[in-house]
């Protein structure tokens, strides 16, 4: 008993100090993220900007040839880049819905 | 004597002298133990890198005969890398060199969560005294709890190294066996609700924050706990390594070759401390309980954590990644990630979860540290 009662007090110094050591690592870790984070932005802040005056071009003006872009080629890419991760072949794949996200 | 007895009497000294008249219940169990092990690490996939090494170090040791642990023999002398806490920190060099701390150092609050997950080390610890192991044996087979292999190792070789064996053995296969423990555990201990929830994005990590990072953990947890100093300034050597750009030849042998070298010899001397007569006994099944129940409480307490911070912070963190305390890298963080998708399939958890969890790298090295400058 006398082993569990001298065992107990490991269990409350052991959970402290593994709470105190890693507060003081939140402390230092958030203290030097400050500190660098200020450093940093003062570099970016003392870095010369040269004035730069607009020089005007006249723009030539091309047409860009407009890119008609094939969506069921992309599913074919799509389709076959999965099934080949897969192991498989396109023909065992069904691509139920394809979603472009902006 | 003529050519026929010379010819019986060499065959039956040589029948004497085979393994198998030397073969007994306690080497047979321990061969099946041992082939069980490789076909989970091989078949299934559980931890194969750790559990083939260890699995086939407990099959060579238990044929009789061989020879291979007694004094001369080749492990006799490869395992003394391990009996005097050599290889743990030489893997934790590769284990830094492997580790991005940039999901810690963007949320240093996960560290919490570490310590958190470390409770189950003193409960576990606790428990074994209640059973009546003596204090040292009692804080080795509590950082099971940790589910840390190398730290379990180191504190065992310390603190008690007659149970060595029987606590690698623990650790290792409960690191193996994250996705079978906590999944059950982290789902009791949470509500659907809020294990739904999305975290924010993790801000950028600077370069110069992760090389100063190393430098400032070595600095601080060995002033405040130099007997944890071996373990976490060997994982924050491995970072600095993996960080600096200049040493990444060195990082690279790290993670790599002398990673792969070190677990090899790790595994396979481990695996060699379990001789079915050191191995086979009730202590042992108490080791291997009290570990797997370490592990389930160092889960839940930090879970639990996980709980607390979600509601004091108006539901901005899933508790989920509290389960990721327990330093298991990366398999925690992965389950959590896992559990996550399964109510949420949109949530992406992984890299929330790798803040606690390599806290839980440092935690338990530095319950360790506390263990040993209690108890050695």
């Amino acid at each position: 008993m006398s082993n569990f009662m001298a065992g107990f007090s490991t269990f409350l110094i052991g959970i402290l100090m593994v709470f105190i050591a890693l507060l003081l690592l939140i402390v230092l870790i958030q203290c030097v993220g400050k500190v660098i984070g200020n450093m940093e932005q003062q570099k970016t802040v003392a870095t010369p900007v040269t004035p730069v005056t607009p020089v005007m071009e006249p723009k030539k003006v091309v047409e860009e040839p407009v890119v008609v872009v094939d969506d069921c080629e992309i599913v074919a890419v799509i389709a076959s880049v999965i099934a080949l991760s897969l192991g498989t072949t396109t023909d065992k794949l069904q691509v139920k819905s394809l979603r472009r996200i902006r | 004597m003529n050519t026929m007895d010379v010819l019986v009497q060499s065959i039956a000294n040589f029948a004497a002298e085979s393994g198998f008249m030397r073969l007994n219940f306690g080497y047979i169990v321990m061969i099946v133990i041992a082939c069980v092990l490789l076909y989970l690490a091989i078949a299934k996939g559980f931890e194969p890198l750790l559990l083939v090494p260890i699995a086939f170090g407990i099959l060579l040791v238990n044929l009789p005969g061989i020879g291979i642990k007694d004094e001369g023999g080749l492990m006799y002398y490869l395992s003394l890398g391990k009996d005097l806490g050599i290889y743990p920190p030489l893997i934790f060099i590769g284990v830094g060199a492997m580790t991005d701390f940039g999901p810690l150092i963007a949320n240093p609050k996960s560290l919490l969560l570490g310590a958190a997950a470390q409770i189950g080390i003193f409960v576990a610890f606790l428990g074994a005294l209640l059973i009546g192991f003596t204090p040292e044996q009692a804080a080795a087979i509590g950082i099971i709890g940790g589910a840390d292999g190398p730290t379990s190792i180191y504190t065992a070789t310390k603190l008690a190294p007659e149970l060595l064996g029987a606590i690698a053995v623990a650790a290792y296969s409960y690191m193996a066996l994250v996705p079978v423990i906590q999944p059950p555990v982290m789902r009791m201990l949470t509500s659907k609700e809020n294990r739904m929830i999305k975290m924010e994005q993790l801000r950028p990590v600077s370069s110069t924050e992760k090389i100063v990072f190393p430098i400032i953990v070595t600095i601080s947890v060995t002033l405040l706990l130099p007997s944890a100093g071996t373990l976490v300034g060997m994982l924050m050597f491995g970072n600095l390594l993996k960080e600096v750009k200049s040493t990444s030849r060195l990082a690279e042998v790290a993670s790599n070759g002398l990673m792969s070298t070190i677990t090899i010899l790790l595994g396979l001397s481990v695996g060699t401390s379990t001789s079915a007569d050191k191995f086979l006994t009730v202590e042992t099944l108490g080791i291997l309980c009290l570990g797997l129940f370490a592990f389930v409480i160092g889960t839940g307490t930090g879970v639990v954590f996980g709980n607390i911070m979600c509601n004091m912070t108006g539901k901005k963190v899933n508790p989920l990644i509290g389960a990721a305390g327990v330093s298991a890298v990366p398999m925690a963080a992965r389950v959590v990630q896992k559990v996550g998708q399964q109510e949420n399939p949109s949530n992406f958890l992984l890299m929330h979860a790798m803040g606690p969890n390599v806290a839980g790298v440092i935690g338990s090295a530095i319950a360790a540290g506390v263990m040993l400058s209690i108890y050695s």
